[in-house]
């Protein structure tokens, strides 16, 4: 337990961040995301139907799937899967983030939170047309769709850790891992867990590419957060994981997880609510939870998506409880959107961010629309950050926000 | 931690026999049917409940293992078979589409999320809650744990169970709240004192006797909630609940009769 103080009023433990993985489009590691972002890299290519995805690439994907080798695997034959990557993609980023904090093993006493949307749906969304289309009998399907509980991931990994703690999945879509790290900061504030491994997963799949063109949200030229001439997102697919502690040597500690807060816009089952009410009310909740004003955010890394309604509505949100002052940016324009791996993904940029005392840029970004009055950052800017704000929305009005600070912030 | 139990809800295909059809569900799925049902059941005796909290101040975890799956595959399935995608039947197919619609039904503002761990759903949505009061985040909130049954995938669904175990469609909610909470409601007189809940996670093949005894009422996986409901409603019931799922992972929840 830490003293009481200004930031932590309630004398409970502080979160530190220890640990750092990930296997994005970029490739693997936090670094390659980093370079790519920081120098303007994209990540995205078009498919075949012309939509930028950010995918990870084939040979990578078979490296993992070599490296990692599944305790299950679906049957060969003429509906062999084309990837079976969730858990892979996973077990790598843990092992970079565990790797780094310094963990040789989860700890009956650790806690294992993740996220995701859609789970391992690539690897029985097609079996499944096939069986319902009678290409394919029950047998066979079966062996396919016993992949489709999202907890299956959850537990593979449990199962590769050889952990039998406490667990739990998130699936709040979009604001999913943002969420996963604001329990995370819940179950090491009550003593639940003095550790906790927090991350997602998520892989491009026909439901999410098809569903979002449903919309008429997908674009074919990269995103354009906060830009006039915004007119879409592009999808991508990441496994990012981050090692969280409740106490640690210092030399281990890149920096805190001050506090999160999670909001409902109660408007409409996809676009956000204009004024941004949910999305206020999880960052006001956040800064509440990490006893700090909206005048101590250094930057706020946004959701910023590139779609009309959710930048305008994370805008005005934005723009009510920090003014027009507060540097925003986002980083989707090179890695797209991983849906709900999006937030744990940025948050690493972001804790990174905090380190190198650099605010990202949003690449794209020329002018803001008549519907953006916040001060959208185009370039890189070098400049302390004591106290970071990450944002992130999602389908259903789910809204989540969690703050990280600087070492020297935190008693 | 813990928090007091106000309401306890259970619904099942009998309760929403004909719901689907109705206008305000035209564009809902089975899973909001059910789940709207169940939480329309817990606001009976206090309607104001929300609202004497405040929207902002109520809270609401959704527990589910398959969550919309049969929006899912209808999605799905309308491109293969017709070339349409409908964005609609899109909207309703993520685990989280439920309690989206169910925070805009009633109106809710709080701390909102959704949790999905198979057989543990329901169980992990209670944690979650009780997790969210002590830490101040809500002082009324609304769990939900429900699962459905997908008629044309339940051959292959059915390979995963035990033999003998029967299932069914259900929804099982609890309207919890802390002090605060309970004294802006005034009038209602709590249930139970909900104090704890652990989880054995370690898995085991079940008997078959242990499949008839356990699972011989219609179990989906977020029951955990329902039989909860159950037991805080038979007077001869008491501490703890000790629950057996179909995968040999046991959970506990304490409470306090009040």
């Amino acid at each position: 337990m830490t003293a009481p103080s200004k930031n932590n009023p309630f004398n409970q433990p502080v979160t530190s961040v220890t640990g750092l993985g990930c296997v994005t489009p970029a490739g693997l590691g936090p670094e390659a995301l980093w370079n790519a972002v920081s120098r303007g890299t994209s990540l995205l290519k078009p498919d075949d139907r012309g939509y930028l995805l950010g995918a990870v690439a084939p040979e990578l994907k078979n490296q993992l799937r070599e490296k990692w080798p599944l305790p299950t695997k679906a049957p060969a034959g003429p509906h062999k899967p084309t990837q079976l990557s969730g858990v892979c993609y996973s077990l790598e980023a843990i092992a970079q983030a565990m790797y780094q904090a310094g963990w040789s093993e989860l700890r009956s006493d650790d806690g294992l939170i993740f996220a995701t949307t859609t789970g391992q749906i690539p690897v029985w969304e097609h079996a499944m047309m096939q069986f319902l289309t009678r290409g394919m009998d029950v047998d066979e399907f079966s062996a396919y769709f016993k992949h489709q509980p999202l907890a299956l991931t959850l537990n593979q990994i449990a199962d590769a850790l050889a952990f039998e703690g406490p667990r739990q999945l998130v699936t709040s879509a979009c604001a999913a891992s943002t969420q996963a790290l604001a329990m995370a900061d819940w179950w090491i504030r009550t003593g639940k867990v003095r550790r906790c491994l927090v991350g997602a997963t998520e892989l491009l799949c026909d439901l999410t590419i098809r569903g979002f063109e449903s919309f008429q949200l997908l674009s074919s030229e990269p995103a354009k957060p906060f830009d006039r001439t915004r007119n879409g997102i592009n999808l991508s697919e990441a496994s990012a994981f981050i090692c969280l502690e409740a106490s640690s040597p210092a030399s281990r500690v890149l920096c805190h997880l001050s506090g999160g807060g999670l909001g409902s816009d109660a408007y409409h089952m996809t676009s956000p609510e204009p004024s941004g009410r949910g999305s206020f009310s999880a960052m006001q909740r956040a800064l509440k939870a990490a006893a700090l004003q909206p005048s101590q955010i250094d930057w706020l890394y946004a959701h910023g998506t590139g779609s009309p309604h959710n930048d305008a509505a994370e805008s005005a949100a934005i723009q009510a409880l920090f003014g027009r002052e507060l540097a925003v940016s986002s980083t989707k324009a090179i890695h797209g959107h991983a849906l709900a791996a999006s937030g744990i993904m940025e948050a690493i940029l972001a804790i990174l961010a905090i380190g190198r005392s650099t605010i990202l840029p949003t690449h794209n970004f020329v002018s803001a629309g008549d519907d953006v009055t916040v001060n959208v950052v185009a370039s890189a800017i070098n400049k302390p950050l004591k106290h970071v704000l990450k944002n992130t929305l999602g389908f259903g009005g789910s809204n989540a926000s969690v703050i990280f600070s600087a070492l020297s912030e935190v008693s | 931690m813990g928090a007091f139990v106000l309401a306890a809800a259970n619904v099942g295909s009998d309760d929403v026999s004909g719901h689907a059809l109705l206008p305000e569900f035209r564009k809902s799925s089975l899973g909001m049917v059910y789940t709207h049902a169940a939480v329309t059941k817990l606001l009976q005796a206090t309607p104001e409940a929300i609202a004497k909290v405040g929207a902002e101040q109520c809270g609401i975890v959704v527990g589910t293992s398959q969550g919309e799956l049969g929006s899912t595959k209808e999605f799905l399935e309308n491109i293969a078979l017709k070339g349409v995608a409908r964005p609609i039947i899109f909207q309703n197919s993520l685990h989280n589409s439920t309690l989206g619609f169910l925070t805009l039904q009633f109106g809710i503002t709080g701390q909102a999320l959704t949790v999905s761990n198979g057989y543990l759903s329901g169980e992990d949505a209670l944690s979650t809650a009780l997790l969210m009061f002590d830490q101040g985040l809500c002082h009324l909130c609304l769990v939900v744990g429900f699962d459905l049954l997908v008629d044309s995938l339940e051959p292959a669904r059915d390979l995963f169970y035990p033999y003998g175990l029967k299932r069914a469609n259900g929804a099982g909610a609890l309207m919890l709240a802390d002090e605060t909470g309970l004294r802006r409601m005034n009038s209602s007189v709590p249930l139970a004192f909900l104090n704890n809940i652990t989880v054995n996670y370690k898995k085991r093949t079940l008997t078959p006797a242990e499949v008839s005894e356990n699972f011989n009422d219609g179990h989906y996986e977020a029951d955990g909630i329902a039989k909860l409901v159950t037991q805080l409603r038979a007077s001869s019931a008491c501490s703890p609940l000790v629950q057996l799922k179909p995968d040999g992972m046991e959970t506990t929840i304490t409470f306090d009769r009040l």
